[in-house]
């Protein structure tokens, strides 16, 4: 995070091209070791889709029962370079595959930042 | 050049379901004398075994309950495909001429709720964990939504799907769940990750799935 835009950064393969996310040591395709870091687009299209109804084991979860609500989440293809798995933000009964969704931060419940992507429509009436 | 010829010869099989007092391992242990049984064969008969659990122990220390032959015994921990690895590892000893008799056992026995794994086990960064994303039910219902968009499929069907394997349960004694569940009662059932109701994911509550089978070259 910088300038107060979330972006994620993940990572370009020089030798082969393909991007992934996260950013690894070696390329996930080809294994070469000539990754470079690339700035994802902030805006994607919905792949799939879930909703978490029950509170994720903890650890490794970071959460408490008490604090503990649904949440989406989603396989999230942005432009068609790369699809990252993401928190989503929103109404789970509003997801539709094709959806367009746009980044936005999240803070844990320790207050550490984690990404989410939430529908365009909700983050352009804020 | 032709495979030297490959048949299982005998099966065995401990009940699925909750089983309090009883171990993994007794439960595989015992999974393997009906299978030797099954084969009219002796654990000493056995040259190479190959086995493995999730959560419920090393498959090896089954010696314990059947015999300490000195039988090389491979432990295997890959995951729901441990049973399937186990059989393959049996299968190409076979093949290769180093046995002519060996067994092969899956077994587990969990804890209540989901998998609580560490995502740095599986290749994955911690904060994958934090965040929530480190649920196997999240995956599937991940997957068969997209299917479901692909193939023009409605929640309705996996219904069908799940009620079709509560009714051949109901005639199965080995079974866990011997109730059939009507299509309806598996949809309105608990939601644990959508699409995916509670009776259309496995029933985690300690049931051990475990089988085994001897296995020879003729």
């Amino acid at each position: 995070m910088s300038s107060g835009i979330t972006r994620l950064v993940g990572g370009q393969c020089k030798a082969c091209s393909a991007v992934m996310f996260p950013l690894r040591r070696r390329c996930a395709a080809c294994a070469s070791s000539q990754v470079a870091r690339k700035l994802l687009p902030s805006r994607g299209t919905l792949w799939t889709y879930t909703v978490q109804r029950f509170m994720p084991p903890s650890p490794p979860y970071r959460g408490t029962t008490e604090t503990f609500t649904p949440f989406g989440v989603g396989y999230v293809q942005l432009d068609d370079i790369v699809r990252v798995e993401s928190r989503l933000v929103g109404d789970p009964e509003t997801f539709r595959i094709g959806m367009a969704l746009q980044l936005v931060p999240l803070l844990d419940v320790d207050g550490e930042p984690i990404y989410a992507f939430a529908p365009v429509h909700e983050e352009t009436s804020k | 050049m032709s495979e030297p010829a490959v048949a299982i010869v005998g099966i065995g099989l401990h009940p699925f379901g909750r089983h309090e007092g009883v171990s993994g391992l007794e439960m595989g242990a015992h999974a393997v004398r009906l299978a030797l049984q099954d084969a009219g064969l002796r654990w000493s008969d056995v040259q190479f075994a190959a086995g493995g659990s999730s959560s419920s122990g090393n498959a090896d220390t089954m010696v314990a309950d059947l015999g300490a032959t000195g039988v090389p015994f491979l432990n295997v921990h890959n995951g729901c495909a441990t049973g399937g690895s186990a059989l393959v590892s049996v299968y190409n000893a076979l093949v290769s001429g180093a046995c002519d008799v060996g067994v092969v056992v899956g077994f587990d026995k969990h804890p209540r709720g989901a998998f609580a794994e560490r995502p740095e086990d599986w290749s994955l960064p911690a904060w994958y964990g934090t965040a929530g994303l480190m649920v196997t039910t999240q995956f599937f219902g991940m997957k068969i939504r997209r299917y479901m968009h692909d193939h023009g499929i409605e929640a309705p069907t996996l219904a069908k799907v799940a009620s079709k394997a509560f009714r051949n349960a109901a005639n199965n004694e080995n079974a866990w769940r011997r109730r059939p569940l009507s299509e309806d009662e598996i949809l309105d059932a608990r939601m644990v990750s959508d699409p995916l109701t509670q009776y259309m994911c496995v029933l985690r509550a300690k049931v051990a799935p475990r089988w085994s089978c001897a296995a020879a070259s003729i």
